[in-house]
């Protein structure tokens, strides 16, 4: 037997609505119940003093539960019937049908509200589905996202391609660790690299890339392989520049490695962590011998931009 | 003004490695929210607790941008922690699984006093001996009851 596919294409949910204060009981029954996981669609009410949205006990709630295609939930959804029969609620449960759901139905679902963003001085981000007219100074990379990181809509990516522009990649080697969507190697050669290594461990994600790039044009400038950077660069392999927008945790844990391939006095931009790890990762990246030039801040994330020492 | 908000969802996920599998893919993609942007957030904010499982509370806003709150782990998964057991009692009426100290339910009462819906660690700590009493988990004054 194979393991479970962790992305199935299709999957049942089972819901049911419950009054908004036994939700919590409702779904227990259900996670026992339901390997793909459970979530509750929670009642809000706006509150006027403090003008927020608050949970609402009184109003229903959905409890939805998802269970693999090859299940049986029609006979999952009984067992759970029986199960919360003697349950002590509030009010009856209102029991939906159970449907199928395919991975299409809710993976682009978001892609609609996906629209053309400036970011930085003259980079437009373009969703490949959408057509646009390009204008002098612009440097426009056209991104279809798929399920790999890097739209260009998270702060992280945001500041990235910002200290890109503000760095000039003009005849720089790059490297591109985590590089998802490939969204940040197609600007880097859109301003002016030579060459961009762009790595990540998710397969999909190479895929994704190895899209992003054809479209862009700019296949030939970048150079994509799936694995780790430790596996995947060989030791004589140096660059001007390294990207890393990853996560605290990772950066931290591959300082050492991205000091080691980038050339004396070569750049890097670190990004996808949140303040609370600024000074852990400098005192990492210090000491694996670069200096922190800047952190820039959006929001509630930051970005490191540091160089090695010469 | 506060932005309308379209759905609040109430997921239970790894602390750390949350995926853009189910239940966060439908979950939030039947509502359009970005699925990988919520997972990235996720993940580097409950990066520090691996191995907990930290319940989120996420508000999709009609424009689909969408933000979160985390909560504390499930009291059941404290005292699964606590007393080293894998799993709570099939049977809880029956069948035993393992023994509480008072000071475990007061550590745990602890933690999700800002959760729960009590004035004092007290009455948490009655919450917390509900919990066990489901899950087949002996707590001192039961057994001296």
């Amino acid at each position: 037997m194979s393991a479970p596919d962790p992305r199935p294409d299709s999957l049942t949910e089972i819901s049911v609505e419950t009054a908004g204060i036994d939700a919590e009981l409702v779904a227990d029954a259900f996670r026992q119940a339901c390997s793909q996981g459970v979530a509750i669609e929670a009642p809000s009410r706006f509150d006027r003093e403090t003008e927020t949205y608050l949970l609402d006990g009184n109003a229903p709630a959905l409890v939805k539960g998802y269970v693999p295609p090859a299940d049986d939930a029609t006979r999952i959804a009984d067992a759970l019937k029986l199960a919360l029969q003697a349950a002590p609620l509030d009010r009856p449960l209102v029991w939906k049908r159970p449907r199928r759901l395919h991975e299409t139905d809710w993976r682009d679902a978001w892609k609609k509200h996906f629209g053309v963003q400036r970011i930085g001085h003259g980079i437009v981000i373009v969703p490949s589905w959408i057509e646009y007219q390009l204008r002098e100074g612009e440097v426009v990379v056209r991104i279809d996202p798929g399920m790999a990181f890097g739209t260009g809509q998270h702060p992280t990516t945001a500041m990235c391609l910002r200290a890109l522009e503000e760095i000039d990649p003009s005849g720089a080697t790059v490297l591109d660790l985590g590089c998802g969507s490939g969204i940040l190697s197609i600007a880097a050669v859109f301003l002016g690299a030579r060459h961009v290594l762009a790595l990540d461990t998710d397969p999909q994600a190479i895929n994704v890339a190895a899209q992003n790039t054809a479209d862009n044009g700019v296949g030939e400038a970048i150079e994509l392989r799936t694995g780790t950077i430790e596996e995947k660069t060989a030791p004589e392999e140096t660059f001007d520049l390294a990207l890393a927008n990853i996560s605290g945790l990772a950066v931290e844990r591959l300082a050492p490695a991205l000091a080691s391939v980038l050339k004396p006095g070569g750049r890097l931009i670190a990004g996808g962590f949140l303040e609370d790890r600024v000074d852990s990762l400098r005192h990492t990246v210090e000491a694996n011998g670069l200096r922190v030039e800047r952190v820039v801040e959006d929001g509630i994330w930051r970005t490191i931009l540091a160089r090695r020492n010469s | 003004m506060a932005k309308k908000i379209r759905a609040v969802i109430k997921l239970q996920l790894p602390a750390g490695q949350a995926t853009p599998a189910p239940p966060v893919g439908p979950a939030l993609g039947q509502h359009g929210a970005n699925i990988m942007g919520f997972v990235k957030e996720y993940n580097e904010r409950t990066s520090s607790q691996a191995g907990a499982i930290i319940p989120v509370e996420i508000s999709v806003f009609e424009d689909r941008s969408f933000t979160f709150i985390l909560k504390t782990p499930p009291a059941s998964d404290l005292i699964r922690k606590a007393i080293g057991i894998e799993k709570g009692s099939p049977t809880q009426k029956r069948e035993k699984v393992g023994m509480i100290t008072s000071d475990q339910i007061r550590q745990i009462a602890e933690t999700k006093m800002k959760d729960l819906n009590a004035n004092d660690v007290e009455a948490a700590m009655r919450m917390v001996e509900g919990t066990c009493r489901s899950m087949g988990v002996q707590f001192p004054e039961q057994t001296n009851g």
